[in-house]
């Protein structure tokens, strides 16, 4: 068969299939069929609604040396920590598409989502292209509902870095020594997007090597001067996110060394929990034997196919219990549907074979029909106004439009308020009411104006700044009871009530607190929608309400 | 300056032409109530920004690959790329707006000006 004219062979039909595939049951489903909407959509947890506001403040920012004040607590010399890649990279999408930053996320990571799991069909493809095409429906699993959470969750710089994983492993057999520069970009860009993910190319790249040695006992200088280039121009493209990386994260929320070992994270969850078996399961029936038996039947290949090492050792990577990667493996097991198709490609091959009908075309038929078959099977709408609904939404604008930009919003009890990462979307400081506070008061039937709570942030790294060179400060050890403790709410400029509560006596107590501060006018309403209600301060007096007992009829 | 290399541009050119039909079916197909100038300016953005710079830098290294397999990588080489370019440019000063012209353009240039300088070996199966 001759394709050449326009280049339109069996694998863009495929990847053409697959990406309808994909787009449908994912993106397209979780986003109701519309990229554009009037609210960030169907965002689920803090980190995703942080990365909008990271995006959002790098837009209007225009850089990102330091944090934008109102994400980091007020401070305006806060350390550009996070790892960056994908906030620019959505950032300038935002400007060059025209689509407002509130729609880019979920849409831009999905795609990047596509594009790995098309990366890693030809990598299978180099190896066979029959395996390949039966692989590619394990692949559609990562948009089944309990991989894809990493969409609604904001685990975007995961997948932007495992497009950049991809590309690196597609080069494992290839005449990579040719390629150092190359490899030093793919490399650089997954430590600035994910650092795991960079760790999983050396790791992987690093394997290879071994086999390699132990296959041949030797290592050539060619080989030897190639790592060596590799690793000195990626360190050099990293440097400055690396001791960043190293003084702020590695270094957990201590003042450590630049070099020296890391303290355990508090926050080390080994395997199981979060996301593990019960991710596996969604696989269950036959995609699940299907990934065992092409596992067991590659068993042996690995030394001759990257394709299989590389599925194993991401398999084996799933469950790694040590080190810092550790609190990562989750981010690979959602990914496992594309790591190891390979596994299920090789057991439909298998049988296929048995049945002596091996020929290509055969393949891409049954892998596109299976495609389209689990796609269809699986598809169940999901589209959901998700956390930040239109109220909200413009609550925040408003915010960001009408009060001054050193204001510091005081926000009362909100349902999705302990995801914080929202509030960093007003584009303003916000003081939030801890939940335990607000509802103790509730229960002690007090009306007061002492409410406790904190100023919200990434505090991971503790507010980092610098202090001189190669050292950090961190203003939320330094200044502790400047960020949290009991406020009287008489003093806030502005202060933010949710008018609706899924139990509904919270929001009647945060309605009764607004009336009594309204009451003597001190307080006078600003702003109101149908989910929320801002009042401002004019006066600024420490009594400013009656405060007593909670009439309960 | 190889021949080679600019023959295969154009073919790739024309190409490109066709995944950006492509694109906007798909994408009109999915996203069905996203009016389809918003849908071919998106598509329009991911090949500007990520594939044409990257296809380009791709020719040193996928020359004797097909095209689907420079296109793909081509996506990751630029968005690599172009993320690595825009924090630094940031951190200089040159504000985000400007990136999104400024960066695949630059990028794009700088690559056929040293392939224009350096004929691209490749080595890729």
């Amino acid at each position: 068969m001759n394709y050449s004219k326009w280049e339109i062979s069996p694998e863009w039909v495929i990847v053409v299939i697959f990406s309808l595939c994909f787009l449908i049951i994912g993106p397209a489903n979780i986003l109701d069929k519309r990229i554009s909407h009037e609210h960030p959509y169907n965002i689920l947890a803090s980190d995703a609604a942080g990365e909008l506001a990271f995006v959002s403040a790098l837009n209007e920012r225009g850089g990102y040396q330091y944090m934008a004040p109102h994400i980091c607590a007020g401070y305006d010399d806060c350390i550009g920590f996070h790892p960056y890649l994908f906030q620019h990279l959505a950032a300038v999408f935002s400007n060059v598409s025209g689509l407002e930053v509130h729609n880019v996320n979920i849409f831009f990571s999905s795609i990047f989502l596509l594009i790995s799991s098309i990366i890693m069909f030809l990598f299978i493809r180099k190896w066979n292209a029959s395996i390949a095409y039966l692989s590619m429906p394990l692949m559609i699993f990562a948009l089944m509902p309990q991989f894809r959470i990493g969409l609604f969750w904001g685990y975007y710089d995961a997948i932007i870095a495992s497009v950049f994983a991809m590309v690196a492993i597609f080069m494992l057999d290839d005449e990579k020594e040719k390629k150092w520069i190359l490899l030093s970009i793919i490399i650089s860009a997954a430590f600035i997007a994910h650092v795991s993910e960079a760790v999983y190319i050396v790791a992987v790249y690093a394997i290879s090597y071994i086999i390699k040695w132990v296959k041949e006992r030797k290592i050539s200088k060619k080989e030897v001067y190639f790592i060596i280039k590799t690793g000195l121009l990626s360190f050099t493209i990293v440097l400055y996110f690396g001791v960043i990386f190293k003084l702020l994260w590695y270094s957990g929320d201590t003042k450590g060394p630049l070099f020296g070992a890391p303290p355990k994270a508090e926050w080390y969850d080994p395997v199981i929990s979060n996301f593990s078996i019960e991710g596996l399961g969604m696989l269950s029936g036959l995609p699940l034997y299907f990934i065992i038996a092409g596992a067991a039947i590659s068993l042996f290949a690995f030394r001759k196919h990257f394709q299989i090492l590389f599925a194993w050792i991401m398999l084996l990577f799933g469950f790694n219990p040590i080190g810092f990667e550790a609190i990562r493996t989750f981010q690979i097991r959602y990914l496992w549907p594309l790591y190891l198709s390979v596994f299920f490609g090789v057991a439909l091959f298998f049988i296929m074979s048995l049945i002596h009908a091996r020929k290509k075309e055969l393949s891409l038929a049954v892998g596109a029909i299976l495609l389209i078959a689990i796609s269809y099977a699986n598809y169940e709408p999901s589209g959901s106004a998700g956390m930040i609904d239109n109220d909200h939404w413009s609550a925040l604008n408003w915010l960001r439009q009408n009060t001054s930009e050193k204001s510091i919003i005081t926000v009362m009890y909100g349902d999705v308020y302990n995801q914080d990462a929202i509030l960093w979307n007003s584009f303003r400081t916000s003081f939030r009411i801890l939940e335990n506070s607000f509802i103790k008061n509730l229960q002690d039937g007090k009306i007061t104006k002492y409410f406790s709570g904190r100023v919200v942030g990434p505090s991971d790294v503790g507010y980092a700044y610098w202090k001189g060179f190669l050292q950090v400060g961190r203003h939320k050890f330094e200044e502790e009871g400047k960020l949290g403790g009991e406020r009287n709410i008489c003093l806030s400029e502005h202060i933010m009530f949710d008018k609706v509560s899924r139990q509904e006596v919270l929001a009647q107590y945060n309605m009764v607190i607004a009336q009594k501060l309204t009451e003597k006018g001190q307080f006078e309403v600003a702003y109101q929608n149908g989910a929320v209600l801002i009042i401002k301060n004019k006066a600024f007096n420490k009594d400013c309400m009656e405060e007593g007992e909670l009439n309960v009829s | 300056m190889s021949a080679d290399v600019l023959q295969t541009a154009k073919k790739d050119l024309a190409n490109i032409g066709i995944v950006f039909i492509a694109l906007c079916i798909i994408f009109k197909i999915s996203f069905i109530n996203e009016p389809l100038l918003s849908i071919a300016r998106i598509a329009f953005s991911f090949l500007w920004m990520f594939v044409i710079p990257g296809i380009s830098i791709s020719y040193f290294f996928f020359m004797k690959s097909k095209f689907i397999v420079r296109f793909f990588l081509g996506f990751g080489i630029g968005a690599a790329v172009i993320g690595i370019e825009s924090y630094y440019a940031g951190m200089l000063g040159l504000h985000i707006k400007y990136h999104g012209i400024i960066l695949p353009v630059l990028t794009t240039i700088i690559t056929w000006l040293l392939i224009f300088i350096k004929k691209p070996s490749d080595s890729s199966s």
